[in-house]
């Protein structure tokens, strides 16, 4: 297949032909190409439209910076929009496809916007679409949307693997050029573990792409040896294809490692690798930018960066043009020139501008024709070769805050030593340091003081001996004097006009201006064009360079995949899950789960036949009222406490006395936070003097856990205590209703008498069900019914519950979930979490004689504070409604009867309601204001969300077997 | 053994789980019983003391862990252990309290507790995928402990002196799904 634009030499193996297509048409490019290459190779000269205007563009640069070539890669789900074609390897079938153009890239019927580019200028969306307010979201933002921006997502499921991981190393050298690798090689010899990572998939960074010579060889010569040298060391860690984009607290840094795109055929293997890497020292040899000149209409295709010029002939065997006209300030210009005049190419024109300026337009429409001259002459050409200086690549020198500092020598901004990551040398290119030789000594001497920071000693190095020719330059940023729009940053379509106007219009910090004008946004984040647009705002202001300031540089270097971010947690791997040892067998019984936390609980276990959740719920609430139920209530914290001052440890974290417990009994327990709200409950069950075992609530588990350490390690360190999370060790079932006992009876070894005389309400101990499997029995009831929990050894967990289901066969045992738990205890009156929301006081749960007047305890000071201690305040009680049919809805707001539903008659709220089975109608608990003293009256119960207005009457929360004489039956 | 000749199953998280790929493996650790181990009034030499006397070998110090013959500790926190112990013994705990008494809070935890053990030449490189803890020799070597986040869990990871290039994940049961599913993953993405 004809590749017109091919030469001889660079780095592609010509043995090894790729075909692929761009928008259709098929084309052939070699291995090691890029897709840029390819199509440059190929004669393709067109790869895109602009961002706003829709203008013809070109391939701009040859690395990460690439502005204009943005593409789709792949086809279906697999397909990536907005991909730099300067960086993408080609492979065999690779589909590629142009962006932001419609119906074709050569003919583009928004190409129309640019007729209207007067009307199109900086913040003209601002401007223009004022008004009506509605329509912005509706019309404007939508319509800008579709006609602007970049490429598409598939919408489809990523098919792919993503990975992440975590790296250690002493040195981390970031970008794999002259400097980087004499760093790597410095630390490696001295025994350091490095790691060398490189966004390329080649090492040598510019040295693949100029002629270079080190120590008399070709410098791709060195660059194989040091390579080899790096590799044969077990201590280093060459890590290709890696962008490091971010630098984090603590010696950490944020790099993302392409496994496969370069492949043909997608494997299981993940597709990206996202890293952190922790380093004690990092050395950033990252290089430099290349950067352009404002010329009039100077985005045409074929306009180029002079160094991504010399990188296609040299790197990869590909002309840019037949024709090419140099347009240069600085020494860099005059290399590329004698590139393409050696590459068998026709130098046009040379303008160097540090020697005069003929000012001069871009002619062309979909590629570079010509060039005219202010005097009238006309040049032809098919490339334009700018290099308007280099910028060193600080960005990651930026990422904590570290403020650059200009370079006039070299007229670009540098490292600020003194704002760099702690750990961070700057070496080479990155440190504007543009020779070779500058590059090589360097990076060795970064790495030697590197290695010397570590305490070790570097080893003598030689430096390899290569050009050291000065980097000359003379600023020159925008060439004045013809007519016609120049490009500043050619992704968002700014102009020097734009920032003209900008600067007008009082745009004139760096940071507005960025924002106003979008200069340097989007993927490149204005590699290219940053400086250069700063300087025509330095210029517009008439004030210097550094006077004006400039942006610094956040994380991503580059675009990082959300992908990569995710890593394996997605879909179902989403977030952890937590089974109970019966999780299985309740799977088996159909239950239908909830989350809770993490926990996955059983929520009801519904039967066929029952075609709502609240048949399922109601027949488990009058199962277990009736004869007897099983709940699995293994998700409740439960916290093991010893030692000699446990008692009194306990006696001052709840509010309640806990100090005379029992050996053998139960308490619940009411925690307050230090500022007297209601933290948690749960039970407290001492099992013997020295040794206790606390409950809590499922969601709360893991904060009471902290929150006792704290007190115990941070409060009272003198305190003979000692805890331990024991929720996982235990599998713990709730069994609940009048033949409770009978079913114990039979699971429990008969050696232990659980009657109501020996083992009565709020009795623990230590028991052995099944022929000597040990277990804990504490007699406890959130049901309001004769109930028991049962703990066993999670080992034993799922063949107990099973082994309790057996049992209580003849009892017509039903399992029950949260649902059921839930209306259970709210029939029996009892707070949960709807009712110890953080906001509520042992006062308001109406359990203020909890807080005991005896002893102190963490909340009880502040829980008098004024405001809190009234008795005009919320109280817990109950609601019936006075039309036993009406519904109740949770989150309903109280207001007395006769004034109006509106915020300042507001009185309360319902916090949980349920339809009680037991009384045929709904019921609710809620805080009233002086709920206690208002037993009996009729009010509303307002819900203006869910359109619902119903009368209630206030009454005791306890709406089951108020006297307690179940659970003590 | 006090619970011999009960009708209950023992049914052991992961106690399936055993997967190879070339040069590694992936299996739960079922068998042993474990026990967490903490100082009481202030008799950390005590404790240490009687530890050396029952099992031949110091309590670890912080990071650390010890094999002896029987079983292994590592220190999990300051001045509290786990300690895993062969065989089966729903009661350790009794047994250890026995032992320490009233210098030591014994809690069983064999059941608290999931267990993968990953074994082979590319263990380290899976684990790198997992945890944030630097697994060279010189930072992780044999007889270490750490507590990482594996994912979104919280882990223990021992390396034991009983075979080179073994690695425990200690992690709490109810997550013993997630975990493996965590681990799998990565042996794939290494070894598949």
């Amino acid at each position: 297949m004809n590749q017109p634009y091919r030469i001889n030499g660079g780095q592609i193996d010509r043995s090894q032909p790729i075909g692929f297509t761009f928008d259709g048409k098929e084309y052939q490019g070699f291995k090691g190409d890029t897709v840029a290459s390819a199509l440059i190779a190929n004669g393709v000269k067109l790869v895109g439209r602009s961002f706003k205007y829709h203008r013809p563009r070109g391939i701009f640069s040859a690395g990460s910076d690439e502005p204009n070539a943005l593409m789709t890669i792949g086809e279906g789900a697999r397909a990536t929009p907005n991909t730099r074609a300067t960086v993408v390897e080609l492979y065999d079938g690779m589909t590629v496809q142009s962006q932001n153009r419609f119906p074709s890239l050569k003919f583009d019927a928004l190409a129309v916007n640019d007729l209207f580019a007067p009307f199109l200028s900086a913040g003209f969306y601002y401007k223009t679409f004022m008004w009506p307010a509605q329509f912005w979201e509706k019309l404007y933002e939508p319509m800008i949307r579709r006609a602007a921006g970049l490429g598409a997502l598939s919408g489809a499921p990523d098919p792919d693997r993503y990975d992440k991981g975590f790296l250690h190393c002493d040195v981390l050298v970031i970008g794999a050029g002259p400097a980087g690798m004499m760093a790597a090689l410095v630390a490696g010899q001295a025994g350091l573990r490095v790691i060398l990572a490189d966004e390329d998939f080649e090492m040598g960074g510019r040295l693949s792409c100029e002629r270079e010579v080190i120590n008399g060889d070709a410098s791709l010569v060195w660059v194989r040896q040091v390579s080899d040298a790096l590799s044969s060391m077990s201590n280093v860690r060459l890590m290709k294809r890696t962008t490091v984009y971010g630098v984090y607290d603590h010696g950490i840094y944020g790099a993302v490692t392409r496994n496969t795109d370069h492949l043909a055929a997608k494997t299981e293997k993940p597709r990206e690798t996202l890293w952190r890497i922790y380093t004690k020292r990092s050395v950033l040899a990252a290089g430099a930018t290349e950067r352009s000149i404002a010329i009039s209409n100077n985005d045409r295709p074929g306009v180029m960066l002079s160094s991504a010029v010399r990188t296609y002939a040299n790197r990869f065997g590909a002309l840019c043009g037949k024709r090419v006209v140099v347009v240069s300030n600085n020494t860099d210009g005059l290399r590329t020139a004698d590139v393409v005049r050696t590459s068998g190419a026709e130098v046009s024109a040379v303008f160097d501008t540090r020697q005069s300026v003929m000012p001069f337009d871009i002619r062309g429409a979909q590629t570079v024709r010509s060039i005219k001259l202010s005097d009238g002459r006309k040049i032809d050409a098919d490339c334009i070769a700018i290099s308007g200086g280099w910028n060193p690549n600080i960005h990651l020198t930026c990422h904590k805050r570290g403020r650059p500092l200009w370079r006039e020598d070299i007229a670009a901004f540098v490292p600020n030593k003194d704002e760099l990551p702690s750990e961070m040398e700057v070496a080479g290119a990155a440190n504007g340091s543009f020779s070779t030789q500058q590059c090589l000594r360097e990076g060795a001497q970064a790495g030697a003081r590197a290695v010397q920071a570590l305490g070790k000693s570097a080893g003598a190095v030689d430096i390899p001996q290569a050009g050291d020719a000065p980097f000359e330059i003379t600023p020159f940023w925008e060439m004045k004097g013809v007519k016609g729009r120049a490009w500043v940053d050619p992704q968002n379509d700014v102009t020097v006009k734009d920032i003209k106007l900008a600067a007008q219009e009082g745009f004139r910090s760096v940071e507005l201006l960025k924002r106003y004008t979008t200069l340097g946004m989007a993927t490149d984040q204005g590699k290219a064009s940053n400086v250069l647009g700063l300087a025509i705002l330095a210029d517009s202001l008439g004030q210097s360079i550094p006077e004006t300031g400039t942006t610094i540089y956040r994380p991503p270097y580059t675009p990082v995949s959300i992908s990569a971010f995710a890593g394996a947690s997605r879909y179902e791997h989403f977030r952890p899950v937590r089974e109970t040892p019966s999780h299985y067998w309740a799977k088996e019984q159909g239950a239908v789960f909830v989350d809770a936390g993490l926990w996955r609980r059983a929520q009801y276990f519904p039967r066929s036949g029952e075609t709502h959740w609240r048949h399922t719920v109601d027949r488990e609430v009058v199962a277990t009222r009736g004869s007897v139920g099983i709940c699995d209530v293994t998700t409740l914290g439960k916290i093991d406490i010893q030692g000699a001052d446990a008692a009194a440890f306990l006696n001052r974290v709840y509010a309640n006395a806990m100090a005379k417990l029992a050996v053998g009994k139960c308490r619940y327990g009411l925690m307050l936070r230090e500022d007297g709200i209601a933290m948690d409950d749960g039970t407290v069950a001492r099992l013997s003097d020295t040794h206790f075992v606390m409950t809590t609530t499922t969601a709360n588990a893991v904060g009471v856990y902290r929150h006792l350490e704290f007190c115990r390690q941070c409060l009272w360190p003198n305190m003979d205590v000692r805890l331990i999370s024991v929720t996982e060790q235990w599998a713990q079932y709730a069994i609940a209703g009048p033949n409770s006992r009978k079913l114990l009876q039979k699971i429990i070894d008969k050696d232990h008498d659980i009657s109501n005389e020996a083992f009565p309400y709020m009795a623990c101990g230590e028991v052995t069900v099944c022929g000597g499997v040990r277990a804990r029995l504490f007699r406890l009831s959130f049901s309001g019914e004769l109930a028991f929990e049962l703990g066993v050894p999670a080992r034993y967990g799922d063949s107990l519950i099973k082994a309790l289901m057996s049992a209580g066969e003849e009892f017509g045992v039903t399992p029950y979930g949260t649902e059921a738990l839930g209306v259970m205890r709210i029939e029996k009156g009892h707070a949960a979490g709807n009712e110890l929301n953080g906001q509520r006081t042992a006062q308001d749960l109406s359990l203020g004689g909890f807080v005991s007047k005896k002893k102190d305890c963490i909340g009880k000071v502040l829980s008098q504070r004024e405001g809190l201690k009234g008795e005009d305040g919320f109280r817990l009680v109950g609601f019936k409604p006075v039309n036993q049919a009406d519904p109740l809805t949770a989150g309903a707001h109280l207001i007395a009867r006769g004034n109006s539903a509106e915020a300042s008659n507001d009185e309360g709220y319902l916090s949980s309601v349920a339809y009680s089975p037991s009384l045929r109608s709904y019921v609710g608990l809620g805080f009233l204001k002086r709920g206690q003293e208002r037993i009996g009256e009729e009010i509303r119960a307002v819900d203006l969300l869910m359109r619902s207005d119903v009368f209630v009457t206030v009454c005791s929360p306890h709406f089951i077997d108020p006297e307690g004489e179940r659970l003590r039956a | 053994m006090h619970d011999t000749g009960n009708r209950l199953a023992v049914n052991p998280p992961l106690n399936e789980l055993h997967k190879s790929w070339p040069s590694l493996e992936v299996k739960g650790l079922t068998s042993g019983e474990i026990c967490s181990l903490t100082t009481l009034n202030g008799g950390v030499a005590t404790l240490r003391d009687r530890f050396h006397k029952n099992y031949g070998a110091s309590l670890p110090t912080q990071g650390r862990a010890v094999s002896f013959s029987g079983g292994y500790s590592f220190c999990g926190a300051p001045e509290q252990w786990f300690v895993q112990l062969d065989g089966e013994n729903a009661f350790l705990d009794v047994t250890l309290k026995s032992i320490f008494q009233s210098n030591g809070a014994v809690t069983l935890q064999t059941d608290g507790w999931t267990r993968i053990a990953i074994i082979g030449d590319r263990a380290p490189q899976v684990l790198e995928r997992l945890v944030a803890i630097d697994l060279s020799d010189e930072a992780f070597p044999v007889d270490s402990a750490a507590r990482s986040m594996l994912g979104h869990l919280n882990v223990f990871v021992v390396r034991l002196a009983n075979a080179r290039d073994t690695y425990q994940i200690w992690c709490a049961r109810s997550f013993a799904n997630s975990l493996t599913v965590e681990v799998c993953e990565a042996a794939e993405i290494v070894c598949g």
